[in-house]
């Protein structure tokens, strides 16, 4: 792969694939590219902010005030988890459990646990719980864009 | 792939055992064969019913999911069972055991369906992984 960078003054961000044949790998770099530009936003306190959703890891519900974890950094909202649910439905942050959604971006593996339960680890470590019920999910956006 | 055989297989018997049973109706009339059959399929249709209303409620650890739901249906067949007649007062008791009979093995074929899972979500992971690695 080839890859060409170039400064252009006065345009806006441009990116060019170019590729021989459309394959799951292209696809895959398209879908990430265009997560690059999707951006969420919320307010707590009558501050804004806005997330790129490619820097989030997860988002958890706890006591009606939602929390967004990125890599360095924990937004709270008065959003609630299901608007962004709603929201983010075509792209890689799903619901896992009751109260949290995962990015599937940032997930490295999952393992059953001895009582049963189903642990997410992320690439960074941290571990989330898995209800079973939204175990399929998991699994068919994976058929989806990984081949 | 085994999941969708046995689906279909319990599937296939079920609309051969209505059949049979539905034309036994129609020529021969009411027995108490043909009652239980039909008895067992609107019992399995208020499980569903319950099933699917447990699901909305969502619980992350799995095992205390069961326990509810097997209480839960259990509760319901005493109670249809009584109203249908199925079970005399001194053995209400086998209805626990019945379902639990049912549940057993469906719970360790859960198990089995679960793990089967996992490995295809690890093994797509890790897939992706190397095809990261490639671009």
């Amino acid at each position: 792969m080839r890859l060409i960078t170039k400064q252009v003054d006065n345009k806006p961000l441009t990116v060019t694939i170019e590729y021989p044949k459309l394959d799951t790998k292209i696809e895959n770099l398209i879908k990430k590219i265009k997560s690059l530009d999707f951006i969420i936003s919320g307010n707590y306190n009558g501050k804004t902010f806005a997330v790129n959703i490619s820097d989030i890891y997860y988002m958890e519900s706890v006591e009606r005030k939602t929390f967004l974890y990125t890599k360095d950094d924990i937004y709270m909202t008065d959003r609630k988890l299901y608007e962004f649910e709603e929201q983010l439905k075509e792209t890689t942050i799903i619901r896992i459990s009751k109260s949290c959604l995962m990015n599937m971006d940032m997930l490295y593996s999952v393992k059953q646990l001895r009582n049963s339960q189903l642990e997410a680890t992320l690439i960074n470590g941290e571990k989330l719980i898995v209800a079973r019920t939204y175990l399929k999910d998991m699994k068919n956006i994976l058929k989806e864009t990984v081949r | 792939m085994i999941k969708e055989i046995i689906q279909k297989t319990l599937l296939l018997a079920a609309i051969m055992i209505l059949t049979v049973f539905f034309v036994s109706y129609l020529t021969i009339g009411t027995t108490q064969e043909i009652v239980l059959v039909f008895e067992i399929f609107l019992l399995s249709f208020f499980i569903s019913i319950i099933q699917q209303l447990l699901k909305k409620i969502v619980f992350s650890h799995y095992l205390l999911s069961i326990v509810i739901e097997y209480f839960s249906i259990s509760t319901f067949v005493l109670l249809y069972g009584y109203f249908v007649q199925w079970f005399a007062k001194s053995n209400w008791w086998i209805v626990f055991l019945y379902v639990a009979i049912v549940y057993l093995p469906a719970y360790f074929l859960d198990m089995a369906i679960v793990k089967n899972d996992i490995n295809y979500i690890n093994a797509k992971l890790e897939r992706r992984r190397k095809n990261e690695d490639n671009i």
